[in-house]
């Protein structure tokens, strides 16, 4: 018995070893994040190689994906969609993501939730206004208030609005430590084109009067849309912590008929 | 690629009295493997739709969705009722993401709340993209087929949303081609019959009217031309037919297998079959069908099917032409109308009897 519950106590002690240098290294990898970030920053541009390759700052380790997305959120200040995060990913930093990582990437963000291993902040989806549900692939951080991760029915249009606004600032202001500054300026023409006013001309970056365009919808729109984003998350405060994060369960309504005879073909 | 939800319908309904095929729409069999336990070899032709094509779907979609649906809303706002700038977008494809086996229920779970919430008078999204709608095939309750409209338009005027498609093939003066468009029409044609079997369940069915809107490409690029509203009773006609067959199909299937678990694939001689000219445009057991079939008048290919009856030996044809005694009166006048269209193009009996051969 004595052996077993020894036994046991080791296997216990390694699992709470095993946590505790599991919480070290998020904390050191965002850490790194951080300094390379700010070096990425501080670094002159470096000159064009011989090649033709790209001035992209030299990469010291491969960043955890989580990371790096929590970084694009912070960039980007607001809730981003997967597609808008890859794409940001690949023209600021020069990480290529495959889509379906995404999806990995909230099952472990959950899983590490429900966990015994907090984490100082979360990857977290959007929530609809009225019954919260999750936008699987709207992203948000987890340290913004609630009412920045509410999904009110103009919402759709200030997202893009605030993606643009930042994107043009970004590209006007980081291009040259861009890891690619052309698709920067493409990204950020791509989301202008929807603005009012503006005609896509090739090879035409007008990045600071795009960003004005933005910001002075913005000022018009974003308040009506603030208040109802502020009425939706008094109510969803009310939710779970892990609810408010990753959005209500919803069961589905009855069994799926599936591919082969078994589901489909048989009278129920 | 499975035969289910509205291709399998829109299959169903191109040819009514195969109820092979529906068998197989009923199955959700995936036709390549469906192929091959039924003929024992691989499918020797191409399968399945052009990369390219698909790409190109792919691209349109793409840029109609991004930025809040700014090119949807763009071209759907006036023709609804609505400030495109103030219209309110609902992407399901971004909520719910993932394989249809567990996406399906919860799309067609928030696409219900939101017709729930316009019948109560609630407000509600102007525009719904990928929304989940079910159309019941039977009474039980998993006898149903899963429809997916591209998006769904609330249409200010009516009350109701008004289930639209996204084609990327080219509109030329208003008018696509024949063909693709009557593969969209039916496609509308079960999203119609679905979105009013969903707001049956609240009360609205009376709202929504056989139409639906097309929005597809110019020859410019990605840019969408003005959408098409179009009525389509047909359409809708016809995929009602085809839930009739899918239902017929169902009952006959369970007689088959009264005595015996069987797969669809040892049922297949026992199943009524229809070959048509279609088939061989669209069934992966076209051929197979029609070497079954060989030396009856439907392998001519529709009109002598027609003239001849689908079911009439060549032999006996060639029989009759000649000189074997008619048996019925139908024999009769069919050697006079086939000695009649010989000679208008040059042919004598013997030279249709080797035509025949």
């Amino acid at each position: 018995m004595d052996s077993t519950e020894d036994l046991t106590d080791t296997v216990e002690g390694l699992k709470a070893q095993r946590e505790e240098l599991l919480r070290a290294r998020e904390q050191i990898e965002m850490v790194l994040t951080r300094i390379d970030t700010q070096l990425d920053q501080l670094a002159p541009p470096a000159p064009a190689e011989e090649h033709g390759e790209p001035s992209s700052p030299a990469r010291s380790r491969p960043r955890p994906l989580r990371l790096m997305v929590l970084d694009g959120l912070d960039d980007l200040g607001w809730m981003t969609f997967s597609r808008q995060m890859m794409l940001y990913l690949r023209a600021r930093y020069g990480r290529d993501v495959s889509p379906t990582r995404f999806s990995s990437l909230a099952k472990d963000e959950i899983a590490a939730f429900t966990s015994k291993r907090p984490r100082s902040v979360y990857l977290c989806h959007g929530l609809v206004h009225d019954r919260g549900e999750a936008v699987k692939r709207l992203w948000g951080r987890s340290d913004w208030p609630l009412e920045q991760r509410v999904v009110a029915p103009t919402t759709g249009r200030i997202q893009h609005l605030k993606l643009t606004e930042r994107l043009c600032e970004i590209a006007r202001t980081a291009g040259d430590t861009a890891a690619d500054s052309e698709m920067l300026r493409f990204l950020a023409a791509d989301h202008a084109k929807d603005l009012p006013g503006v005609k896509a001309r090739r090879g035409v970056f007008e990045l600071e009067r795009w960003q004005d365009i933005a910001l002075e919808l913005l000022e018009e729109l974003e308040p009506r849309d603030r208040e109802r984003r502020e009425e939706a998350a008094e109510r969803l405060a009310r939710l779970p912590e892990e609810q408010q994060l990753f959005g209500v369960p919803e069961g589905p309504l009855f069994p799926l008929p599936t591919p082969g005879r078994a589901a489909g073909g048989r009278p129920s | 690629m499975t035969l289910s939800s509205t291709r399998g319908l829109v299959r169903v309904s191109k040819n009514p009295d195969c109820h092979l095929q529906a068998a197989m729409a009923l199955e959700r069999v995936r036709e390549p493997e469906f192929y091959r336990s039924v003929t024992g070899t691989e499918y020797p032709g191409e399968y399945g739709e052009r990369v390219s094509a698909r790409r190109r779907g792919a691209k349109f979609e793409a840029s109609l969705r991004q930025n809040n649906a700014a090119g949807l809303r763009q071209v759907l706002g006036p023709l609804f009722g609505w400030d495109l700038d103030s219209m309110a977008v609902r992407d399901f494809g971004e909520e719910v993401p993932g394989p249809p086996t567990t996406m399906r229920t919860l799309r067609l779970t928030r696409t219900r709340r939101i017709l729930g919430d316009l019948a109560a008078g609630r407000e509600v999204p102007q525009l719904l993209i990928q929304p989940q709608l079910a159309l019941p095939t039977g009474s039980g309750p998993r006898q149903l087929e899963f429809v997916s409209p591209d998006f769904m338009v609330l249409d200010s005027a009516a009350g109701i949303y008004v289930p639209g498609e996204e084609k990327s093939f080219i509109l030329r003066d208003n008018v696509a081609e024949p063909g693709d468009l009557d593969l969209t029409r039916r496609q509308a044609g079960a999203q119609i019959l679905a979105l009013r079997a969903e707001s049956r369940l609240v009360g609205l069915a009376d709202r929504v009217a056989n139409r639906a809107v097309f929005v597809m490409a110019t020859p410019y690029g990605m840019k969408p031309a003005p959408p098409v509203v179009e009525q389509l009773d047909a359409a809708v006609y016809e995929i009602e037919r085809a839930v009739a067959t899918i239902a017929t199909v169902r009952e006959e299937l369970a007689m088959l297998r009264s005595t015996g678990d069987a797969p669809l694939e040892f049922l297949v001689d026992e199943i009524p079959t229809h070959l048509q000219e279609e088939c061989h445009r669209t069934c992966i057991l076209a051929a197979y069908c029609e070497a079954r079939q060989a030396d009856s008048a439907v392998v001519l290919g529709d009109g002598a099917a027609d003239l001849l009856g689908a079911d009439m030996r060549l032999d006996r044809v060639r029989a009759l032409l000649q000189g074997a005694p008619p048996a019925t009166a139908e024999e009769r006048e069919l050697v006079a109308r086939l000695t009649v269209a010989g000679r208008a193009l040059g042919l004598e009996p013997d030279d249709l009897v080797r035509e025949l051969a």
